[in-house]
């Protein structure tokens, strides 16, 4: 009996912070661009000789990913990998701390609907941050549906608003 | 009075609860302070791990993906794979460098190639196996003469875009040799004969239990000589000399490095980094170093000590009739 009065208030807690708006799309790419920003900083130097090799001395950052198109298995692999590590960066940080780097300083935090906030909550709804695309599609779901929340973020119980 | 009182009462305690709520936002905010500490950890203790990720990710694709040059040694005679097996990891299996050549030429970031030659030559169809391999590359070739690259080798560093070769390496030794071990004497010594049965009046021509006769040698002769032309005018048209030059600086001399140079059979002193510098400037890439090797696998390792012990009673034999060279039992041509 105790167990369905909590689960009832926790679902009614629930469809309060769901019915809760998202923060706004454009403070949220905002902070989604400062993160890019300080995890290629800190990936850069451990992966220098890697990109050095990769680009020519009269080739770009774009002309690679042009031409990452007919890259081979290893590259399809590194990408992958690379992206692991990406996700993992928001993952562990709102895990942890609600926020990355970037949500912090936009003054956004992250939410779970339904109770604590959980490390594969926080995975999940970061997966389509492995694609520039993927995350773009993934978006539109929001701006569609109005509720300012990442198709994802729906799947995964989880919000993002503002602090 | 007693409502002065009340009041005087009423007013500190309301100084109090001021007093009171300002020291519990004081120690909020300093806790906040501590809050932002452990922010700050936790944000730098996410961020190592990303860094260390990164490092092991990078340390373990450096091999997979960036521009590369591949180094592909050639150390050791040079045999097909049929004579290859008996000497271990000594000889230089032509079949197993012609996949290694095709292996780093299909790698879509492999820029250039540098063979890195170490090798006194070969037989002939091995050599000129490789040589086919390297020439038909549409990637830049680069041989490094290491402490020699003679005869067959040297076939095979001249169908390269650029040879490199210290000033005191052993180049050049554009020749074929035909020798077969015969000991007829022997076993006339022991009172051994030998007699086959055969179809066909040379078939039994340059077995090891009787000399050659005269015709024999000539017709000997007139093959080696054949491939000796062949070796001339590969030599020739690869390093864009006249035949009757190279037929002039030829005849199975060996040069050192300094003398090559002045005829025209290498284009550079130097070794390995020198090789690098020239294929990168020829790519105009900075190039990261990939060396192509046989992929010695766990069984192999046994096959290695047995090929090894085999050779050993072999040559232990073997170098009681003949020094130095590889060619044994039935005549066949090595350069």
């Amino acid at each position: 009996m105790n167990k369905k009065v909590s689960s009832r208030k926790k679902a009614s807690k629930a469809s309060n912070i769901a019915d809760v708006m998202g923060a706004s799309y454009i403070k949220r790419i905002m902070a989604y661009f400062i993160d890019m920003l300080v995890v290629s900083l800190v990936m850069y130097f451990p992966m220098k000789g890697l990109f050095s090799g990769m680009i020519g001395d009269e080739e770009t950052f774009s002309s690679l990913f042009a031409a990452s198109n007919e890259m081979s298995f290893s590259i399809f692999l590194l990408d992958f990998v690379l992206a692991l590590v990406f996700i993992l960066y928001f993952a562990l940080l709102e895990f942890k701390l609600s926020q990355t780097v970037g949500k912090m300083m936009m003054g956004l935090e992250v939410k779970s609907v339904i109770g604590e906030l959980t490390f594969r909550q926080c995975f999940m709804r970061n997966i389509s941050k492995m694609s520039v695309m993927f995350l773009f599609i993934d978006s539109i779901y929001g701006l569609f549906k109005g509720t300012r929340r990442r198709f994802l973020e729906k799947y995964s119980s989880t919000v993002v608003v503002n602090k | 009075m007693i409502r002065k009182k009340t009041t005087k009462k009423s007013a500190k305690a309301i100084n109090n609860k001021y007093q009171e709520e300002y020291i519990k936002n004081l120690i909020k905010s300093s806790k906040r302070k501590k809050f932002d500490g452990k922010k700050f950890k936790t944000v730098l203790k996410v961020l190592l791990i990303i860094w260390v990720l990164s490092f092991f990710i990078g340390k373990a694709f450096s091999g997979e993906v960036g521009n590369k040059v591949a180094i592909i040694p050639i150390e050791g005679p040079i045999m097909s794979s049929m004579g290859a097996s008996p000497f271990g990891g000594n000889v230089v299996d032509s079949e197993t460098i012609v996949d290694l050549i095709e292996e780093a030429s299909e790698a879509k970031n492999v820029k250039a190639i540098i063979l890195k030659i170490n090798s006194p030559g070969g037989t002939v169809v091995a050599s000129k196996e490789i040589a086919r391999a390297v020439k038909e590359l549409e990637i830049p070739v680069v041989s490094v003469i290491r402490e020699v690259g003679a005869s067959g080798a040297y076939w095979i560093a001249s169908a390269s875009d650029y040879i490199i070769a210290d000033e005191m390496s052993i180049t050049g030794s554009i020749g074929v040799n035909g020798g077969y071990l015969e000991f007829s004497g022997l076993m006339d010594e022991y009172g051994v004969s030998y007699e086959e049965m055969t179809a066909g009046k040379y078939k039994d021509m340059g077995n090891k239990y009787e000399k050659l006769n005269s015709k024999e040698r000539e017709i000997m002769q007139k093959k080696l000589d054949l491939i000796y032309e062949n070796f001339l005018g590969a030599v020739a048209e690869n390093r864009n000399l006249t035949y009757t030059r190279v037929a002039e600086i030829a005849e199975g001399l060996y040069y050192l490095g300094v003398e090559a140079m002045e005829f025209g059979l290498i284009d550079e002193f130097g070794g390995m980094k020198e090789g690098k510098e020239k294929v990168e400037n020829l790519t105009g890439l900075a190039l990261e170093e990939k060396v192509y090797e046989v992929d010695e696998g766990f069984f192999s390792a046994f096959d290695m000590i047995g090929a090894k012990s085999s050779y050993g009673v072999g040559r232990g034999i073997g170098d009681s009739f003949i020094k130095g060279n590889i060619n044994s039992g039935y005549l066949s041509p090595i350069t």
